[in-house]
């Protein structure tokens, strides 16, 4: 298990809300209130930019990016009023589509990744010490199976798939961001769910084949 | 039907109010195929759940960190990417280059003008000078004398050696010297009668009156 947390962030700092946190780094430049505001979002950040562009170094320079314009904006940008992590989200997602609109190609997220970008992947998840090792390997099937699929989706679906699964955005905020309308954004979501289950359905019958073959 | 596919998904995402949850879940205990439907992207969406979430490397979240604890201990630090500094290098000497030429273009332009204006003014100043100095050679001996109907002669003149500390001799000899030098100037008449003499000439008089 790698989780990257800090452990000197003090049990006073995990109890408030972002809010608070952003306002005391603002303020008083409290680097522990940045800190805990990075450890509550940053798996989640890092996550969308990296199924969306599906490599580690890529992935590194545009969470970077990110958080670089957060710093220098947020003292000029951001209004408290609005949430902190929708701010930044937007901030990464830009970045994000600016970095696929200057590639001008379809980024397949699953031919993206880097050779040990899988495992490594899976090795930054938590260990499960009471799961066996089958439904371990399971497991871990699934969710390979599960990011290729999603790595198969059109660029508009995935986000949507992403900003919703990550950020449990409501669709008026997806919608405002991805500059749609609602009923798009539903739509995309639509459609998205629609070709995954067409995805994981053909994977079913090619190894129910390989089974029949390998009988 | 777009309508009841997007309201499908509001559904599944819990995004629509109490009541029309209520209004949907009796339409699809009404038609089956809604109900699959349903039910098939309740079991796609429930496979999303097993996204895993990946962090970044320590190294870059504790460089982030310092760089937000660098930037409030020095308000006035801006962070600049590599790449935008170096295109704000460039926007700087451009804007330097540019402030370099215009600078010497209005100090030319200055310039020019201000020989513009001191040549005639040079000229003219040269002019008023000589003029001067002219009537300076002139006043001292300039006597030009003049005569009027009545045949009475006038002379008038300046003289820079007469001045109010001169006594009344050097005065009236300076005064018989310009007269003398006055009369001088006259000149004889050769043809006195020359006018009258032509015979288709008619004679004129002139009159006034001293009102």
């Amino acid at each position: 298990m790698m989780l990257q947390k800090s452990d000197n962030i003090s049990s006073k700092y995990e109890k408030l809300e972002d809010k608070e946190l952003v306002h005391r780094y603002r303020k008083n430049g409290d680097e522990q209130a940045f800190r805990e505001l990075m450890n509550r979002h940053q798996a989640k950040i890092y996550s969308f930019i990296y199924s969306m562009v599906g490599s580690r170094e890529v992935t590194n320079d545009i969470f970077q990016e990110t958080f670089t314009k957060v710093i220098t904006k947020m003292d000029d940008t951001y209004n408290e009023q609005g949430k902190w992590i929708a701010w930044v989200m937007r901030i990464a997602h830009n970045a994000t589509i600016d970095y696929l609109r200057k590639q001008k190609r379809f980024v397949d997220v699953s031919s993206n990744y880097d050779d040990d970008s899988k495992t490594d992947f899976y090795d930054r998840l938590p260990d499960e010490d009471l799961v066996s090792a089958q439904e371990q390997i399971e497991k871990d099937e699934a969710k390979n199976s599960l990011m290729k699929h999603i790595g198969e989706l059109p660029e508009e679906q995935r986000e949507v798939v992403m900003l919703r699964h990550y950020y449990e955005m409501p669709f008026k905020e997806i919608a405002e961001l991805t500059d749609v309308s609602i009923n798009t954004a539903l739509g995309r979501m639509r459609y998205a769910l629609i070709n995954l289950r067409k995805l994981f359905e053909k994977e079913k019958e090619e190894k129910g084949k390989d089974f029949k073959y390998a009988e | 039907m777009q309508n009841e596919e997007h309201t499908c998904i509001k559904y599944l995402m819990k995004e629509l109010d109490p009541s029309e949850a209520v209004l949907f879940e009796r339409k699809m205990m009404e038609d089956d195929d809604l109900l699959i439907e349903v039910e098939c992207m309740r079991k796609t969406l429930r496979r999303l759940d097993n996204l895993p979430e990946v962090d970044p490397p320590a190294h870059l979240t504790d460089m982030i960190v310092h760089k937000a604890a660098a930037r409030k201990s020095s308000p006035s630090h801006t962070i600049i990417p590599f790449n935008a500094q170096q295109s704000q290098t460039k926007y700087y000497a451009a804007a330097a280059i540019l402030a370099v030429g215009v600078t010497f273009g209005v100090l030319s332009l200055e310039s020019g003008l201000n020989q513009e204006k001191q040549q005639p003014n040079n000229s003219l100043t040269a002019e008023v000078q000589t003029r001067n100095l002219q009537n300076r050679e002139a006043g001292q001996s300039s006597v030009k004398p003049w005569i009027d109907r009545n045949n009475v002669l006038y002379f008038t003149g300046t003289s820079s050696s007469i001045n109010s500390n001169t006594s009344s001799t050097s005065y009236s000899a300076y005064m018989d010297s310009a007269l003398e030098e006055s009369l001088k100037k006259l000149k004889p008449i050769d043809e006195p009668l020359h006018f009258y003499n032509k015979t288709n000439a008619q004679e004129f008089q002139l009159t006034g009156t001293k009102n």
